[in-house]
């Protein structure tokens, strides 16, 4: 599989009052085969809403480059902009917030088709109705207004808009944790077998560390504007290597009471550090409990220590 | 428990179809919006009470042109059959005159609101959709003219500027559309981050595309409701103007200069002052509750 999403070096800061600025990314390079659900995780605030914000040219970077099918997407003529918004999409976290409330779900879905010029003419609500069946719902919905839906239902609405301008990408960003359990799994479901048929590429957004071992192929872990690890979803989960993601994956319950009564939750200490006041060195370094003096001076790189497993940590050498 | 035997039981089908039907009739906003209003029965009288002093204003005055005939053998009669109203001190007839400050009156409650509105609407929308410096330095010019005192400006534009009624719905006007401006920048500050404006923005949705397909029809409703809350602002402004001799001129008839005159005689002639002023306490009321309602109806936070 090649790369269709590669980010090099990609940052953004925010200038806050005072003139401060805010790293919510910080240098992260990474890429994204075509095909494949990529996870980013990360608490609140680490800036993964805003590297998908960014690859859907939402924000401008400070810097660093993100090339989609080998084009940099900063650089492109109003045509390929034009293009490019047709190719990636967005599912949004609030299945409230994101359909608006004056227009029917009908106009909604169109949206995109109207200003790609898809589907022209009669063709075009036949694709509404095919699309409202392809995400489970029927096309009786389609002349309603979101107030009328379920949080299920609207984020259906969601996908099936996303899907109408017929993407290559998807940033997903949280779109289940505004859902209850049992519709999330529904949710999730459709979001795989849409990729499948649809061979869609995802960029998977979230805080919900099983759902993202679930659905992903290769999963990130952001800290605080940096990434920490990267590796395929199955040896992130049974080998983690920083002591970050250790961390993190201690915090997930696991479904057999015996096995977690057994459980021993890694308690970081304190909280998370101010992106505006980042620490110097390793932006882990005050709340891990393995550091060390190094840990307070350098920033470690992301290096790749095994094959196709990459970790920002001086504790991890390349094997 | 284990009592009921299981060959009672039969398992329900399963139909998925059925189980995402939405039984209730669809509304778009503005009908679920009329549906609410119609269950307020103040804001629905008000609304036919308005209807009818429109009416009023509009064909009362041709049924009963002779507003400004003197009849000076007939001064200040009390009501009776010919003067249903009475006249005052030239023998004017004061019903013929209460009907046509009644067109005067909403006249320029009306055109004001209209005026104050329409600049409001383009002056916040520009300071909200592009925001950053713009809206700062738009703010501020607010700011900076609302340090100045409302009256002081209305009297000297009012004594400055040629008398009569465009002059002093441009003055009005020039006093009183930074309300509506901050309401609608305020709106669509927070329109402009909801998630389907970006939705709309990665979809390659232009800046006209926005604003007419998602930012107006949502903040249309607060605009609305202000639009008729200014109404009787206006015509309470335009009395009181009248009534300090900046406003409309007699012999021209509006509800203010006819209260006006009607004061100076109140102690022998209280009818003068009784009828236009009800006329006006009536209609200003109505126009309150009416708005009252509709910002109940409109706000979605009232959906019951």
């Amino acid at each position: 599989m090649s790369d269709i999403i590669e980010i090099k070096n990609l940052k953004k800061y925010f200038t806050v009052s005072g003139g401060r600025q805010l790293k919510a990314i910080d240098d992260i390079s990474f890429s994204i085969k075509a095909g494949e659900t990529f996870g980013l995780v990360g608490e609140s605030g680490c800036g993964k809403t805003t590297a998908g914000r960014v690859l859907l040219r939402l924000y401008d970077p400070t810097g660093g480059q993100i090339f989609v099918d080998g084009v940099d997407i900063f650089k492109m003529s109003p045509t390929e902009k034009k293009a490019y918004t047709r190719k990636v999409q967005m599912i949004f976290q609030d299945p409230y917030a994101s359909l608006n409330p004056r227009r029917t779900v009908q106009d909604s879905i169109a949206e995109g088709m109207e200003i790609h010029g898809l589907f022209p003419g009669a063709a075009r609500l036949p694709r509404i109705y095919e699309l409202l069946e392809l995400v489970g719902l029927s096309k009786e919905h389609a002349g309603r207004f979101p107030h009328e839906f379920s949080g299920g239902q609207r984020q259906r609405i969601g996908i099936a808009r996303a899907l109408a301008c017929e993407p290559d990408i998807i940033v997903c960003d949280e779109p289940i944790s505004a859902l209850d359990v049992s519709i999330q799994a529904q949710i999730v479901n459709l979001l795989m077998k849409l990729q499948k048929e649809l061979k869609l590429t995802f960029l998977f957004i979230a805080h919900d560390l099983s759902m993202v071992k679930y659905i992903s192929d290769r999963v990130a872990v952001m800290y605080l504007g940096s990434l920490a690890e990267i590796a395929s979803s199955a040896i992130l989960y049974d080998e983690p290597l920083h002591p970050y993601t250790i961390s993190l994956l201690s915090a997930i319950p696991i479904p057999d009471p015996d096995v977690e009564r057994s459980r021993k939750r890694i308690v970081l200490k304190g909280e998370v550090p101010s992106p505006i006041n980042s620490p110097s060195g390793c932006k882990f370094f005050p709340r891990c409990p393995r550091a060390i003096e190094k840990c307070r001076l350098d920033r470690p790189p992301l290096i790749e220590v095994k094959p196709d497993h990459y970790c920002a940590c001086h504790l991890v050498p390349k094997q | 428990m284990s009592s009921i035997p299981k060959d009672k039981f039969t398992p329900v089908p399963k139909d998925i179809a059925s189980a995402q039907k939405i039984h209730r009739p669809s509304l778009s906003y503005w009908q679920d919006a009329w549906r609410r209003l119609k269950l307020n029965k103040v804001a629905m009288f008000s609304m036919w009470f308005i209807a009818f002093m429109a009416i009023v204003a509009i064909f009362g005055p041709m049924l009963f042109p002779d507003y400004r005939d003197n009849h000076l053998d007939q001064t200040l009669l009390g009501p009776n059959s010919r003067f249903w109203f009475g006249t005052d001190e030239l023998g004017r007839d004061l019903f013929a005159r209460v009907i046509r400050g009644t067109r005067i009156s909403l006249f320029i409650g009306l055109t004001a609101s209209l005026i104050t509105t329409a600049f409001g609407v383009v002056y916040g929308g520009i300071s909200g959709y592009f925001g950053g410096s713009l809206d700062d330095a738009m703010m501020r010019f607010i700011d900076i003219i609302s340090t100045v005192p409302d009256m002081i400006i209305l009297i000297l534009l009012l004594v400055v500027l040629p008398q009569g009624i465009p002059t002093l719905i441009l003055a009005m006007c020039l006093t009183s559309w930074s309300g509506i401006a901050r309401i609608v920048r305020g709106q669509l500050l927070q329109i402009k981050e909801q998630d389907y404006v970006l939705v709309a923005r990665t979809q390659g949705a232009s800046a006209g595309r926005i604003i007419a397909k998602h930012l107006i029809p949502n903040a249309l409703g607060p605009i609305i409701v202000r639009l008729t809350m200014a109404v009787p602002a206006f015509i309470f402004e335009e009395a009181f103007l009248s009534f300090i001799n900046l406003g409309v001129r007699i012999p021209e008839a509006s509800w203010g200069n006819l209260g006006q005159s009607g004061v100076q005689q109140f102690q022998q002639h209280p009818y003068l002052l009784i009828f236009p002023a009800l006329f006006l306490c009536i209609t200003t009321l109505a126009l309150n509750l009416f708005g009252d309602g509709l910002r109940d109806a409109l706000d979605p936070k009232m959906r019951k």
